[in-house]
């Protein structure tokens, strides 16, 4: 007999229904008995004691003998990610390699770490290294170069470029770094050769590239007029790149370019032509998108015209798709009611009610789901709601599910009741499994308990991911699915890990330990990482000895991990010593330091590294400044975000750049609404634009 | 009393420069958008707000408010690409800009306006 809290789990009869969490966990910890007292016994971990091998003995003097790499041949060296994880303490050796080490293929190997390190110490090695024998070399060199762009490199970088006999790939890779280095010599270079007819590989898409990169040095009107310019080349690489520009710098004097690519045969570059077209939002290029209408193959296409119509003309636009709404052809009927929906203004409503009596259940199903698009109120929104009410009941399946979804989302509280009875209990699961996810999906997002046992067994059955399902979890907490979501990450589920940190069932403690100790002689797997982030979140310093003794591993992520999951657990001399790894971790390996860190929440911790990160973000090393104020970011949106401005508005393209970077990877709303005031009181046309660029990325 | 006129002036211009940008409300000039030091007081008010219904409602709402330099955040619920019945907080400086008279900076920016727990 199924208990009442059984039933009110839904339709999925199972384990999940019954109230059997602490029997679960007991369950989910009998295997590894043996492992759990060990993980409560005393600290005792041991790695097994092993003679290091020659590559490990090598390894270990890189960073106190600078000559130690010099003679040694390619097939003896360490392997890059080796080196990597010794961060800038191997630099110096990396250094006499590329300058001594008669083995070319070793050059070229010390050069790509070189890259990965990007320690400017390395700048006037690098620079001389352009004049390696070996093109391979010189690649590797120039590379390594774009991740220390110096204006001390420009007149090597050029020279290399102008030289007849280089090879194709060295000079595209120095156009690359090129690029990154904000100097007037750079940008009358890159001018000069755009405009050149291509002899052998053709470059004029690198350059243009590059010359973006350094927009910031140039005139507006120039800008405009080389875009333009690219817009009409011969080279489809160079139309792609340009259609881009034109969009972030919207100027009118690019739509009749864009209006003739809008029948290109590129698909990427009709789309982004009408992107653009829609981004400048000059009234004249109405016409030429309205006739591309009825000729649209693709939903995203369709998606850039509407975005595009939105911002042009309303009024001829409305005007042209109400001939567009009542075409012979039910495909283009059924495309002008999805830009109708796309577009969201609620003139759009009286056409939608219209395409509601069409005889396609096709174009009406296309008609239904756009109407739950628009944005009304008032009268507009009961006229909506009255037409789409019968339509919920509609023997047709995907129109009633399409009439559902409408209604919910203009119905003001949504109605859940109504996806509960219409779709979730309401549809044959043999023959209607996906509709039936999708109901039961949107009633978790409506926060409905009558999902729960479903969309456990959905997530704990790979049929819905942690993205989908963990936030619905973790608002609507219960004993039963923290603990199988437990057991599911001791299992080998790791995308679970954040989830469990969240909710912490009972019992946590002592399989986090267990798995931590379990996975010690792999310190950089996933279980290991997740297992000290889980153990961080639960704030109990029984942990703190087991996690400082991971913190002497010699892997620089799981280092980083264990010293920012010590310091949350109180371990006084965690914060020094990440101050220490940030000034001597590879570049490479920054954006992982920035997670690591982003997810210390204790205030004392933050407060005892704040002000060293503060001073790390105007550090003359770029790549670690923003790193150190991405960090301050994440934990206080409010004051960082000003060094992210200053960074947008730097003379130096490659701080701009790395600002533009890290603010991407920042997901917080709280950024989103302090770039938009940003934006709206941002007196450079240059920086508005790439404000602009990134909250629409973010949209 | 006889007072130094120049001295004067000056506190008199400076007295009407504030009254000025006091009562404009109107956008700030453009330049950068900058950190205002803690010691400035600032007060929250929670709205809810009818948008202009339009693709980007929030964003669009958001452009317009933050040129007043006196709106320093404005906090939205998760009801995103919602226009209707969207609540809000929005902090500002409150000795630059009377409450009363943000209601009615965001009253001409929004189809409809109403304090939260005040009646309709």
């Amino acid at each position: 007999m199924r208990t009442a809290f059984g039933r009110a789990l839904g339709r999925m009869p199972s384990v999940a229904a019954l109230p059997i969490g602490p029997a679960l966990l007991v369950a989910a910890l009998l295997p590894a008995t043996a492992v759990v007292a060990k993980a409560l016994a005393p600290t005792s971990v041991h790695a097994a004691e092993h003679e290091p091998s020659a590559v490990e003995r090598l390894l270990a003097k890189v960073p106190s003998d600078p000559s130690v790499l010099i003679n040694v041949p390619y097939q003896d060296l360490p392997a890059s990610p080796d080196f990597v994880n010794l961060g800038k303490r191997s630099t110096k050796a990396l250094e006499r390699c590329l300058a001594d080490n008669v083995d070319a293929d070793a050059r070229a190997r010390c050069a790509i770490v070189l890259e990965a390190l990007a320690d400017r110490r390395a700048l006037a090695t690098l620079q001389a290294a352009l004049d390696d024998w070996e093109p391979l070399v010189r690649y590797r060199v120039v590379k390594a170069l774009g991740a220390v762009p110096d204006k001390s490199s420009v007149a090597r970088l050029i020279a290399l470029y102008l030289r007849k006999d280089e090879e194709p790939r060295v000079r595209a890779a120095v156009v690359g770094v090129l690029g990154k280095i904000s100097d007037q010599r750079v940008v009358t270079l890159l001018r000069a050769e755009l405009v050149k007819t291509p002899d052998g590989g053709d470059l004029r898409p690198a350059l243009f590239d590059a010359l973006w990169q350094l927009r910031h040095l140039l005139a507006r009107d120039t800008l405009i007029d080389d875009t333009r310019k690219a817009l009409g080349s011969d080279s489809d690489s160079l139309v792609l790149s340009a259609t881009l520009a034109a969009a972030e710098l919207g100027s009118p004097r690019h739509v009749a370019a864009l209006e003739k690519l809008i029948d290109h045969p590129s698909v990427e570059i009709r789309n982004k032509a009408v992107y653009a077209l829609g981004r400048v939002g000059d009234k004249t290029a109405t016409k030429a998108l309205l006739a591309t209408l009825p000729k649209v193959r693709d939903s995203r296409m369709l998606n850039n015209i509407a975005f595009a119509l939105e911002r042009l003309d309303k009024q001829s636009f409305y005007v042209e798709i109400a001939k567009t709404v009542e075409h012979k052809q039910a495909v283009i009927r059924l495309n002008a009611a999805f830009v109708l929906g796309d577009v969201r203004h609620a003139e759009g409503l009286r056409l939608l009610e219209k395409a509601l009596g069409d005889p396609s259940d096709f174009v009406r199903t296309s008609a239904v789901a756009a109407m739950g698009k628009l944005a009304l109120s008032g009268d507009e929104l009961a006229r909506a709601l009255a037409a789409l009410a019968p339509l919920a009941n509609s023997a047709s399946v995907p129109l009633r599910e399409e009439a559902i979804y409408a209604l919910h989302r203009l119905t003001p509280g949504g109605s859940p009741d109504r996806i509960y009875s219409g779709l979730y209990a309401g549809l044959d699961p043999r023959k209607y499994h996906a509709a039936i996810r999708r109901a039961a999906l949107a009633l978790g997002d409506a926060g409905d308990a009558r999902v729960r046992g479903y969309l456990l067994n959905c997530l704990l059955g790979y049929s819905c991911s942690v993205a989908e399902v963990g936030p619905y979890f973790t608002k609507h907490t219960d004993e039963v699915a923290s603990g199988r979501m437990l057991l599911g990450w001791a299992r080998g589920r790791e995308g679970l890990a954040k989830v469990v940190a969240t909710l912490r069932p009972s019992g946590t403690l002592p399989v986090a330990m267990s798995a931590l100790r379990d996975a010690w002689a792999s310190p950089e797997s996933q279980e290991t990482l997740t297992s000290l982030q889980i153990l961080a979140n639960l704030g109990d310093s029984s942990a703190q000895e087991l996690i400082v003794a991971r913190a002497a591993t010699d892997r620089t992520l799981p280092r980083v991990w264990s010293l920012v999951a010590a310091g949350r657990l109180g371990y006084a001399d965690a914060p020094a010593k990440l101050v220490q790894e940030l000034e001597v971790i590879a570049a490479e390996g920054l954006g992982d330091f920035v997670r690591a860190a982003a997810t210390i929440e204790e205030p004392t911790v933050r407060a005892s590294l704040d002000a060293a990160l503060e001073q790390k973000s105007e550090d003359a090393d770029l790549q670690i400044a923003i790193a150190a104020a991405a960090i301050r970011l994440a934990w206080n949106p409010d004051r960082a975000i000003f060094r992210f401005l200053a960074g947008l508005a730097s003379p130096d393209g490659f701080e701009r750049a790395l600002a533009e970077r890290y603010l991407a990877k920042n997901n917080d709303r709280r950024v989103t609404w302090l770039l938009r005031r940003a934006l709206a009181r941002e007196g450079s046309i240059d920086v508005k634009d790439r404000l602009r660029a990134a909250l629409d990325e973010r949209s | 009393m006889r007072r130094e006129p120049t001295l004067f002036c000056a506190a008199v211009l400076f007295a009407l420069s504030g009254c000025a940008a006091r009562a404009s409300g109107g956008p700030a000039v453009l330049g950068r958008d900058r950190p205002v030091g803690a010691e400035v007081f600032r007060a929250e008010l929670a709205m809810v707000l009818d948008l202009e219904p339009e693709a980007r409602c929030e964003e669009s709402f958001d452009l317009r408010i933050y040129r007043d330099p006196r709106v320093e955040l404005v906090r939205w619920d998760e009801q995103r690409g919602e226009c209707a019945g969207r609540a809000v907080t929005i902090r500002y400086y409150a000795e630059r800009l009377p409450s009363a008279e943000l209601v009615l900076v965001v009253g001409k920016l929004v189809r409809k306006a109403h304090v939260a727990g005040s009646p309709q």
